[in-house]
């Protein structure tokens, strides 16, 4: 399960969370906590929706019992979450993945979420709607919002 | 026209994607995934195992096997408790008494006999006393005149 699910759940926490050493430590504890709730895993949903909807969680709990502001700063999305960017560590690319980054950085929490899965991971809807509780017509308007703002972002300059 | 209809499947990324891509500026230790489930490993079995929801489930079923017992108990008491035992003196009825000594009456003396019949301080149940009732002076005196047991004393006088 850790070789097979490793890298999609690594990527879509360092996502959220930008710094390397934060995505490993909530990575670890979301591998630990799937492994000990196997047993109770009921087989209504996928496996890898599952397993996102403990990194989501793992990632959000991280998230809160850090800094107040760090957590404000993901619920609301805005400068502070996109300066994470310059100040973390393991950060390299070109001047275009940097801009893409701090635009979805720039995105409120959730549509956060649904444009990560939709765009990085390709996800299917009916699966993001498992992972977040949120209706495919929620999503297809939230991800299309997403993008039109991302848009006007990265193709301004 | 839908507004639905006009957001596309995939909200038309396809502008944005082929401009910027979907690549993350992004690095990662070299070695990071071949490490990483030896890292996960070695924390599973160092961590302890949760003792609380075994001790949880533990408790459960004590309180389950402890609420059976009493039902159980319970169940049996009513079962095998449905007789009543009669004391010595429920089993007769004074009815059966009194009939009794009527049947026995040879047996009497005359002068039990006499204070029966005549002493109104003798309480009777109810029962008895309505049969007493019915019984005439007549029925009485020719009941002991017939029995020839014992002689004819008026009882009261006129």
């Amino acid at each position: 399960m850790v070789e097979k699910y490793q890298r999609r759940l690594y990527w879509h926490l360092r996502r959220l969370l930008v710094d390397h050493d934060d995505t490993d430590d909530v990575l670890q504890n979301t591998l630990i906590n799937a492994w000990r709730a196997i047993p109770k895993f009921r087989h209504d949903s996928q496996l890898y929706t599952w397993l996102y909807r403990i990194a989501t969680n793992e990632a959000l709990s991280f998230i809160k019992k850090s800094r107040r502001d760090r957590l404000l700063a993901y619920e609301e999305g805005g400068q502070a979450m996109s300066d994470l960017v310059d100040t973390s560590s393991y950060i390299s690319g070109d001047e275009i993945s940097m801009k893409l980054q701090k635009a979805v950085l720039m995105l409120p929490a959730k549509q956060r979420l649904v444009f990560n899965m939709k765009y990085f991971d390709e996800m299917k809807y009916e699966d993001i709607s498992e992972v977040l509780g949120t209706s495919v017509g929620g999503l297809k308007a939230s991800y299309h919002l997403a993008v039109k703002k991302i848009e006007k972002q990265v193709l301004q300059d | 026209m839908d507004r639905k209809n006009n957001i596309h499947e995939n909200g038309d990324d396809s502008k944005l994607k082929a401009y910027a891509g979907n690549k993350l500026p992004y690095d990662i230790p070299e070695t990071y995934f071949e490490e990483l489930p030896g890292k996960v490993l070695d924390r599973i079995h160092n961590v302890p195992a949760r003792q609380v929801s075994m001790r949880a489930r533990m408790m459960q079923l004590a309180a389950a096997a402890a609420v059976l017992v009493i039902v159980a108990l319970a169940s049996l008491h009513f079962l095998f408790n449905t007789e009543t035992e009669l004391t010595h003196d429920e089993a007769f009825s004074i009815e059966d008494i009194y009939y009794y000594n009527l049947d026995n009456m040879a047996e009497l003396e005359d002068a039990y006999l006499m204070t029966y019949i005549a002493e109104d301080s003798i309480s009777l149940p109810k029962l008895l006393e309505d049969e007493v009732d019915e019984i005439s002076d007549e029925d009485i005196m020719e009941y002991l005149l017939a029995e020839n047991h014992i002689e004819y004393y008026i009882i009261n006088e006129y």
